[in-house]
Formats: C-alpha cells, structure tokens, sequence
C-alpha cells in the first residue's frame, strides 16, 4: 500500500481522479481516500495536523513494513525555483523545534533536490531561511511517519508554488501545480512502492505458515519454532524449497518427550548432510 | 531498482568544513550532492535504517571524531607477540558487501564515515606508544584501502609510522589497488595484510571485493618492493566440497607466492560475537553463512568444535606452513 498525506483537497484532487479512489467513512474531519493499493489523506494545513493524519491513516487502513509513505504537497521557494518544478526533500527541519530530519536518499529521479524548512505560520519574506523551500507540513509528517516504517519507506514531494512573496494561492492554481505533474509524480510513487517492497526473507510467508503450524501442532517452544525457520531457511537457500518437511506435516505430538523427538528428527532432515558434520 | 550512484550525497559536519581532508574529499567529489550536518549520528544513528538497502547507494558523512581515537583489540583478532594490540576506526564501514560481514551487525547503517581529523588519530597514537609496544590495526571497521583513491589515508599513517621501532601498524585489505602506495618507500613499520579466500568463496560471498588472482599479484608486487606482508586466510568458510576448494586454493597461492617471503600467514575459521551475530542474522534472510547453524560459546558464534578443527587442522596441513591461528 502507499500512503499518501496532502494538505488540501484541491492538491489531492488530481490524485484522487487519476487512481479513481474512494472516501471511506470516518468520524475525523481527515478525510480518507482509498483504492486496493494507495490510501490519500487530506491532513489539513501545518505539522501537528500532517503528524496527526499520518498516524490516523496507517491505524486506520492497518500497515506493513513494506508500505511506502509519502508526503506531497507544495512548497515556497527561496532560491527563486520555477513554478511548478518538483523537489525531494533531502533535509527537512521543524522551525519550531529545531529538529532536523535526514530522509534515505536512495532514488534515481530528475526532479531538484534540496532541504526544506517547515514553519507554524505561513511565510511572506525568504530573508534568513537558509533552507532551499519552506513549508507548513513536512516536518510533522516526517517525525511521525519515523515512529512507523523503515525509513527508506518515507519520501517527501513538494511541488514549488511561490517564490514567497506573500500572494494567496487560488485552488486552480493549486490544482495544475498537482495535475500538471501527476505523470511524473505517479512513475515516482510507483518506484518508491518498489523501494518499499524489497525483502530479502526466502522464507515466503506460505512457509511461516508451514513452520508455525508443525510447531504449535506440536507444542514446540519459542525457542525450537525459532531454531527450526532458522534451520529451514539454510535448507530452502541451498535446495530452493522446503518440499522436505511435507513428511511430517500431519505429525501431533502428544506429550513433551514425542515433541523432543520430532524436533530433533527434523532438525536431522534439515541438517540432513549440510553442515558438515557427518 | 533504479538507485542512486554510490556516494551522491555527501553528509558533511559543518566542523568538518575546516579540515583540508573534508574539502578535498568534496573536491573530488564534485558531482556529489553536499548537505551540512551538525554531527554525523544524525544521520548515521537514524533509527529505522536498512544496512543492507543502503548498501544499493552508500553515502558518505565526513566528520570530526572527539575522542576514543583508539580501541583495545579483539581477541577476535590474530596479535603480534609483545605488542599491545589496539585498533583505530578512522573509517566506519566498507564499500564492500561480503555476506559473513560482521559490519551489517555492529552499525545501524552501511554508510560511510570518514573521520577527517587525522592529525588527532596520529596525536592520541603517539600518547600511547609512551606506555610500551603497538600493534595497531587501522583498517578494522573498513578495508581503508579500498577508498585509497579517494582519502590517501593510508599514506598518511605510513609516513607516520616511519622511525618508530616500538609500532607495527597493520592494514588488512581484499583490494589489488596496490599501486595506491606503490610509489611509496617500504616502511619497517607497516604491514601490509591481503585476506585472502578461495576464489570461489570470494565470488559466492564478497560483493565487489578484488579476485584473488588480483590480490595476489598486488601481494606479489609489494614483496617484490620490500614490504612486509601477511596473508590472512580468514574467514575460512564451510562449503560444499570444501577439502577439494581450499587444497587447489593453497596450492595455487603458493606456487605464486613465495612463502619464506611472507611475514606470516594467519588462519582462522568464521567467528563473530554472538550479539553482532544476531543482528546480521536478522538484517540478511537470504544468507546461507548466516543461518548455519552455529554454536555458541562464551558469547562467541562459531562452527561445531568439531567441524572448526577439521576445516583448521586441513588447512594447516595442506599449507605446508606455520600458520598462526587463533
Ligand atoms: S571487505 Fe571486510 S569490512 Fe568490507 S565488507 Fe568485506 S568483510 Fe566487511
């Protein structure tokens, strides 16, 4: 799943058409977009918000740890970047607090790249930000989004709006700032999901399933299931499956000494002549 | 995966800005992307991080160590008889990526530190050498040569080492690029040491590591030139058909290398504390070293005794040679 956390409606708007997503019901004034694979909130304006409804949707959609989240949005600009140009935060610092935030760096992509300080108020003057774009969000998102997913997992996109000289932003504008971009930023939604998803476990999750039901159905303790997916893992990597233990799939031991026995006839199978020990 | 190229961003510790090392470092990066940091556990100690994803496009922090410039050896690690062993970590981390890597379990993250304040290393040395003989290892947390090119830092403590009768630095390394220093006088001081494995291994577990027909002809050119060097056959790695893989392989080795040139040779088996173990275990779930099943013993992970003697005492047979095992 991505997780998406905007600002505003008009911002999300193009996103919501584009992959056709539907609000779910909810008692927040958060509102919550979602398909089978990308679920968008609606955050409102500033940080505590942004933190509130990054937290809100990963509870309530649920999470993996192999979900990306993603703050879009837009931004000011005080080095005087074009309007609609795309950047990944590579430094983004909480103006209130203080705290800075270092998201992995680790994606190919042809947008600008730059830090990007986040205020309480919004910003009218560049004078004395060191940062390259300002916002009102990024930094609570940031710090939330921490709490809950590995951090090559968080990404943060804004799209430049102004150059801060103070003018309001009609939501149109807002809107094509968003839709005009949608192509670029859904290739790189989708390489982020790529990101997310790597694992390395060649134990799939057919084979926990496998693994936790011989031990529960044989009382094993903790401490022998976790002996035996370690020991299966070194099976699978050198024989590429774990057809071995369909022979004692049906086994139900009845007592403490049958469960001792089993573990070690299948710790043998495993071990089998692998480990050089014979 | 479309990753970043290795080093893009360069993390840099505003401090670290004064040190030459830092600006040239920078310099020869030039296309890297550059972001002020104030101390580089910010970005190093981030919770959340993937040893192993970063590895796809490791970055590089430069900062300013404060201080433990050095550390006590391991005893892990194969001494030098009436030396005090220490060991300094200028470098944290390695370009390289071998599987039995006890790196993955020590640091939250592969990328890599460059602390730029030599001159503090080379002071906090000296203060030491005052209280007797040391054997000190610089290259434990990284193979320092592999990044040679860019940092020189080896030729700095080679120069630092000349004259002094009381240190024995020893750099270890799985890189050919010997002719980094090869312009370099030897110096009496230094060792230099190439681990050394059988090709297989190397090519089933080392990510990017140099060949060993590489590393031997680097072994070759510094005898020839008249350093001292050390080959560590270490970790020796259980495989399949293991007898057949390390008998060609010291066969080849020695042929090539002229054995009574060697300072020594030193062996060990695969051995990592239990808690680093762990956590490698945990961080790479495709590893077939990894989930061997080890024993423990007195918090260290090894092979079964028996195995650990039988993969030792063959090799010491085949080799022909004094081995110094642990
Ligand atoms: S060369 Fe040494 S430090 Fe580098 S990855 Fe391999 S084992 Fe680790």
């Amino acid at each position: 799943m991505i997780f998406l956390v905007m600002a505003l409606y008009c911002e999300a708007e193009p996103l919501i058409r584009h992959f056709d997503m539907k609000r779910t019901k909810g008692k927040t004034n958060m509102p919550l977009f979602s398909n089978e694979k990308i679920c968008l909130i609606i955050s409102g304006t500033g940080m505590i918000r942004s933190s509130c409804a990054t937290a809100y949707a990963l509870s309530k959609k649920g999470y993996s740890k192999n979900d990306s989240l993603i703050n879009l949005g837009i931004c000011g600009s005080v080095n005087k970047k074009s309007m609609y140009e795309i950047a990944v935060c590579s430094k983004i610092k909480n103006h209130d607090s203080g705290k800075v935030f270092y998201p992995e760096m680790l994606l190919k992509h042809d947008f600008s790249e730059g830090s990007l300080e986040s205020f309480s108020r919004p910003v009218d003057n560049p004078e004395g930000i060191k940062a390259d774009f300002v916002d009102m969000e990024a930094a609570g998102f940031i710090e939330c989004a921490q709490m809950f997913l590995p951090l090559q997992n968080i990404h943060c996109l804004k799209v430049v709006s102004d150059n801060l000289e103070g003018q309001k932003l009609e939501k149109e504008y807002v809107f094509s700032l968003i839709n005009e971009n949608l192509n670029k930023i859904c290739s790189y939604l989708e390489k982020a999901n790529m990101l997310s998803r790597i694992n390395n476990d060649v134990i799939t999750s057919c084979d926990y399933n496998l693994i936790k039901k011989i031990s529960s159905s044989n009382h094993f303790t903790k401490s022998m299931y976790f002996q035996l997916l370690n020991l299966a893992r070194y099976y699978k990597i050198k024989h590429n499956n774990l057809d071995i233990l369909n022979s004692v799939i049906d086994c139900r031991c009845k007592n403490k000494l049958q469960s001792k026995q089993l573990f070690q006839k299948i710790k043998r199978l495993l071990e089998g002549m692998e480990i050089g020990l014979q | 995966m479309d990753y970043n190229r290795i080093f893009s961003h360069i993390y840099c510790e505003n401090e670290a800005f004064n040190y030459t090392l830092a600006n040239q470092i920078i310099e020869k990066m030039r296309g890297a992307k550059l972001i002020g940091i104030d101390h580089y556990k910010d970005v190093f100690n981030r919770t959340g991080q993937n040893f192993h994803v970063q590895k796809n496009s490791q970055k590089l922090i430069l900062a300013v160590k404060k201080d433990s410039f050095f550390y006590e050896g391991s005893g892990l690690c194969h001494g030098i008889d009436g030396y005090r062993p220490l060991y300094a970590s200028q470098v944290l981390n390695c370009i390289y990526d071998c599987e039995y890597c006890y790196l993955q379990g020590t640091y939250p993250s592969s990328n890599i530190v460059i602390f730029v304040n030599t001159h503090d290393f080379l002071n906090a040395v000296n203060d030491e050498l005052a209280k007797g003989p040391v054997h000190l290892a610089i290259s434990y947390d990284s193979d320092l040569f592999a990044l040679e090119n860019l940092h020189g830092l080896s030729k700095h403590w080679i120069d630092f080492s000349r004259g002094k009768d009381n240190l024995l630095i020893e750099i270890r390394t799985k890189n050919k690029n010997y002719e980094a220093i090869s312009s370099l006088l030897p110096a009496d001081s230094f060792l230099l040491s190439w681990t050394i494995l059988p090709d297989t291994i190397i090519q089933k577990y080392e990510n990017g590591t140099s060949s060993l027909e590489a590393r031997l002809k680097s072994v070759k050119m510094a005898i020839a030139d008249g350093w001292q060097v050390r080959l560590c056959i270490d970790p020796v790695i259980y495989t399949d058909e293991w007898k057949q893989i390390y008998k060609n392989f010291l066969q080849a080795v020695f042929e090539y290398i002229d054995k009574d040139k060697l300072h020594d040779v030193t062996l060990g088996a695969f051995r990592m504390p239990s808690d680093y173990f762990k956590r490698s275990r945990k961080s790479r779930l495709d590893s077939e070293i990894l989930s061997y099943p080890y024993e423990v013993v007195n918090g260290i992970c090894k092979y079964p005794s028996k195995l650990e003697h039988e993969l030792i005492n063959y090799i010491k047979d085949m080799a022909g040679i004094t081995l110094n095992t642990i």
